[in-house]
């Protein structure tokens, strides 16, 4: 990274686990975490009233920062976010004092197995480039080739216009790209991808186009389409969760359901994950498996603990043990 | 819980004992949980370096407790001030911290002996006031210090009770149980 953006101490935590985060992370030390933890319960209704009367760019671009460095992993991802938000403000003030300005080839493509962020990734970026004023609105359409490809001729360029017109001044998302090329040359997926391409010089600076899908698929994809190859500046890897943070985002998950993880949980979690990417499963390294665990979990927890005749006290509430979890059990 | 090396697992341990309780479950790393005699604990877990282990210690006591209730001890890691270069004590500070929100009491422990109260100390203690659990400080390892020292501690932190004891000798242990039994039975 460029001198001068060095990591610095982030100082304005929303949440509690935004302080969890950043003291795990080693962003900020220890009696500073327990100080912001402090700040956050004294000043919570006096911050809540404040952050709803406020308003304008730097505090929502804030936010998005903030919900982005969130994001379990995506390190490479986050990273190169923050290298296009240096690049915009640049190219700005290169602007104001007459000098050269490169036009930005903001469109993407996004690399990774399902269930890697690569749609909350969208979702930030779009408020990220509204608060920067490179896109007006900055909403999110997400499509597939079921939406694009229509049946007759004609038809799919028109369906595929009518997207983008949704999807002026802000992103337009297409899931599972690759399947625009499956049909041959002959297939009516062809069609979309030339009518997206003629967009992006029709409506450039208009919109972002983000073409996400499998690696390997996505590689051959963009190959095999000349016109696509040269209009993408970003291509963005979203690699599989591993199981450490996979474990992370359950507990981030649970934090925010006022859940936690019972001693011994959080390992046999780990272990779980660990095996199930040794053996390629398919949702190996998917934090939307995680969701999944996690909601089956606490109806778990609920059954087991309304059939005890003693007290719940309130921490019992809250933590799930691994019997709630136990994947391999009915 | 508190900061590195004050007592805190000498404490559980022995204040386990003398519940009556022999046992305690230890998460030795991330993958499994063991159940060991509290003997066995103290010689394993307890030390004179800061952080031998980052391992949760539990104990669970049942039985002769106010309104039958169960009573469940937990220990913290130390926490560190400043950035600790390990991210799994990083990670063990953060799951202490997020314990704090669950506990129905937390015992603050300090070494008694320390010469002025530290940052990570006036942090805890400012925090406890917003936590939903009740705050208790035990001035630890009174054995080694003086009776001024104590009682600096207590002028400093007047807006919780400051039990003065020392894990070793067990002096003060009956007042932490009277302490802890009592608010049992205000929780009902
Ligand atoms: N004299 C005396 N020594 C004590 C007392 N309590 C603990 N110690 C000693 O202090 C050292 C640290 O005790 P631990 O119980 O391991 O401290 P801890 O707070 O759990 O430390 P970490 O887990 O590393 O944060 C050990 O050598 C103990 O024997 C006490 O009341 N009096
Ligand atoms: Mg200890």
């Amino acid at each position: 990274m460029a001198e001068g953006s060095a990591p610095v101490e982030p100082t304005h935590p929303r949440t509690r686990q935004d302080v969890l985060y950043w003291l795990e992370g080693g962003r900020i030390g220890g009696e500073t975490a327990v100080r912001h933890l402090r700040q956050l319960g004294a000043n919570q209704a006096e911050e809540d009233r404040e952050r709803s009367a406020a308003t304008g760019a730097a505090l929502r671009r804030d936010g998005v920062f903030q919900e982005l460095d969130a994001l379990i992993g995506l390190t490479t991802v986050k990273m190169v976010i923050r290298e296009i938000e240096a690049l915009v403000e640049i190219q700005r003030r290169r602007q104001q004092v007459g000098l050269k300005v490169e036009t930005q080839m903001l469109h993407m493509v996004f690399k990774g197995p399902p269930g890697t962020g690569k749609t909350t990734v969208a979702r930030l970026l779009g408020g990220i480039f509204r608060s920067l004023e490179v896109l007006t609105k900055g909403h999110l359409i997400e499509v597939e080739r079921a939406d694009l490809v229509g049946e007759y001729i004609g038809h799919t360029a028109q369906r595929t216009r009518d997207a983008i017109r949704k999807a002026l001044g802000g992103i337009l998302f297409v899931d599972e790209a690759y399947a625009l090329a499956r049909g041959g040359p002959k297939d009516f997926g062809k069609e979309a991808i030339d009518t997206l391409v003629k967009a992006m010089e029709d409506y450039k600076g208009q919109f972002v186009l983000i073409l996400a899908g499998y690696p390997k698929e996505m590689d051959l994809f963009v190959e095999t389409n000349p016109g696509l190859r040269s209009r993408f500046g970003m291509i963005l890897d979203f690699p599989p969760y591993t199981a450490q943070e996979l474990v992370t985002i359950c507990r981030h998950m649970l934090r925010e359901r006022q859940y936690v993880l019972a001693p011994g949980a959080e390992g046999e979690l780990e272990h779980y994950f660990n095996r199930i990417a040794d053996s390629a499963h398919p949702y190996a390294g998917n934090a939307r498996m995680v969701r999944n665990l996690m909601e089956r979990a606490i109806r778990r927890q609920a059954l087991r603990l309304v059939k005890r005749r003693v007290a719940t006290s309130r921490e019992t509430l809250m933590e799930l043990s691994w019997v709630d979890f136990d994947p391999g059990a009915k | 819980m508190g900061r590195p090396n004050v007592g805190k697992t000498l404490l559980l341990l022995n204040f386990a004992a003398y519940l009556g309780v022999s046992e305690v479950y230890r998460r030795r790393d991330l993958h499994d949980e063991t159940v060991m005699s509290v003997d066995a604990a103290r010689s394993e877990l307890v030390s004179r370096v800061a952080l031998k282990h980052l391992d949760g210690l539990t104990v669970r006591v049942n039985g002769k407790l106010p309104r039958g209730r169960a009573l469940t001890l937990t220990d913290g890691v130390g926490l560190f001030e400043g950035v600790h270069p390990e991210v799994k004590v990083r990670h063990a500070m953060a799951e202490t911290l997020e314990r704090l929100f669950v506990a129905e009491m937390i015992v603050h422990v300090m070494d008694s002996r320390m010469a002025s109260v530290a940052p990570m100390d006036e942090q805890l203690a400012a925090l406890g006031g917003t936590l939903p659990g009740a705050w208790l400080v035990v001035a630890n390892k009174a054995d080694l210090a003086s009776d001024a020292a104590s009682r600096n501690l207590r002028g400093h932190f007047a807006n919780y009770p400051v039990l003065t004891l020392s894990a070793v000798t067990r002096r003060g242990f009956r007042r932490l149980k009277d302490h802890l039994f009592e608010h049992m039975e205000r929780l009902g």
